[in-house]
């Protein structure tokens, strides 16, 4: 349990930090404003359209993620306690394994993974 | 208490050589990459530049802070802090030496903090640094480079951190352990974990340069096409702390590389304790890092579909296959494992 305490304090510490010393950089900075200065970047022309679609492709990636993460997360423990669960553990996780890959079969037949 | 407090002391230090190696290696990638393509490099401030880094970062300090008008403020300071705060968070469970057995009989870890499920941490929070990548690009003002950056990034990293929990599942089926510390040690007078999985070995290596967003898969940041991708409206320090994060993760995927396959600080000879341990250690991971950089000075990058189509098609059902392969070799165990 300590462990882990000691660990959150250290990840805030850092964060603190690291938004501290953010903070003295904007304390010592210059500050000269300038409308032109607060323009999105545009290599050098008037900024036209702001933008706010994504492509679709990104959503598909990330439920397909969402699906290997989950199989991943199950075999972790299944990795550890492999010794105790034995042969038919092993058959189980193939079984589990196996669904999951005609999962990506069918994702590949159905053009998921194409990026045109 | 005392392991809070040991681990405050460490996380100091830590976080001082980890700054000082990023200092570093800034300075040896520029004057590495500048000897490959037969320029100098930095030379005019120190020893052969060597305070080139210091002077940057002054530099980087008092730049002033430019903010698109109609970027969201609270995000737009989070995000880099997101970033550079996962980064350091992965590097505290990496072991930085081997652990000593003091005279009282307890065993002393160089580690920050000894989780005993230390690589289920590790892909916690790389899974949480991409947020600091989506909100630099969404909350950008509707700039159109850091967006398509931060989508790009996104997709990147998580695709390829499924390679990488993929490949590192199969040292953990033969050690069953999650503990750095104990998988070195079943590869103490035991062969290398790199020689029964070298697929997943390559698989790793593949997935590393994907994850750390080096070349040959620096996409998000493809100077010719978005310019400097999610950051590119950052300025001064704020745009700094992203290849200090970057920097950052790479020392960490070499680590747990050297830890996973090449037998953390077991030398092929010589096995002389903490100082020859120490020393066989950090000559790999050091191998590691200068890997990516002479990556850098030698591939082109891969196009975007190109990448994808590397990771979903081709890296995964390898690394699925591969996972078949150890549970059937462990079941009916085979000579060699």
């Amino acid at each position: 349990m300590l462990e882990w305490l000691s660990a959150g304090i250290d990840i805030v510490l850092v964060a603190v930090i690291f938004l501290l010393v953010l903070g003295l950089a904007r304390y010592l900075a210059p500050k000269q404003h300038n409308p032109f200065k607060s323009q999105v970047y545009e290599c050098g022309i008037f900024p036209v359209a702001e933008i706010s679609q994504f492509n679709i492709r990104f959503f598909v990636i990330a439920i397909m993620f969402t699906l290997f993460d989950i199989e991943a997360l199950f075999m972790y423990p299944w990795a550890l306690d492999f010794k105790e669960l034995g042969t038919l553990g092993v058959v189980e996780m193939f079984i589990f394994l196996f669904l999951v890959f005609l999962g990506w079969i069918y994702a590949y037949k159905k053009g998921a993974l194409e990026w045109q | 208490m005392s392991i809070v407090i040991w681990g405050l002391i460490k996380f100091i230090v830590v976080l001082l050589l980890i700054s000082l190696y990023v200092l570093f290696m800034t300075w040896f990638d520029r004057k590495v990459l500048a000897r490959m393509q037969n320029r100098v490099g930095p030379k005019l401030i120190g020893f052969h530049g060597l305070w080139q880094p210091l002077a940057d970062g002054v530099k980087s300090i008092w730049k002033e802070d430019v903010m698109p008008g109609k970027a969201y403020k609270f995000m737009f300071w989070l995000a880099p802090v997101i970033t550079i705060t996962t980064a350091f968070a992965i590097s505290f469970v990496i072991p930085f030496a081997p652990p000593v057995k003091t005279a009282s009989g307890v065993v002393f870890h160089f580690s920050v903090v000894n989780l005993n499920v230390a690589i289920l941490f590790v892909f916690a929070f790389l899974g949480l640094s991409s947020y600091g990548v989506l909100y630099a690009g969404i909350s950008s003002g509707g700039s159109k480079y850091p967006f398509l950056g931060a989508q790009r990034e996104g997709a990147q990293m998580i695709s390829y951190e499924i390679v990488l929990a993929l490949s590192l599942l199969n040292p953990i089926l033969m050690s069953q352990s999650l503990n750095f510390e104990t998988i070195v040690a079943a590869q103490t007078h035991h062969l290398w974990y790199a020689f029964y999985q070298p697929v997943a070995f390559v698989t790793y290596l593949i997935a590393m340069f994907a994850v750390a967003g080096k070349v040959p898969f620096d996409m998000p940041e493809a100077e010719s096409e978005i310019c400097c991708g999610y950051f590119v409206e950052y300025s001064g320090l704020k745009m700094g702390l992203y290849p200090f994060a970057q920097y950052v993760v790479v020392l960490v995927l070499s680590a747990i590389m050297v830890l996973m396959f090449l037998g953390g600080w077991n030398g092929p000879f010589w096995d002389g304790g903490f100082v020859a341990g120490f020393i066989w250690y950090w000559i790999k991971v050091a191998f590691f890092i200068f890997l990516f950089t002479w990556i850098w000075g030698t591939l082109p990058r891969y196009r975007y579909d190109q990448l994808m189509d590397i990771g979903w098609k081709i890296l995964l059902p390898i690394t699925v296959l591969n996972i078949f392969w150890t549970g059937f070799a462990l079941t009916i165990g085979l000579p060699f494992f």
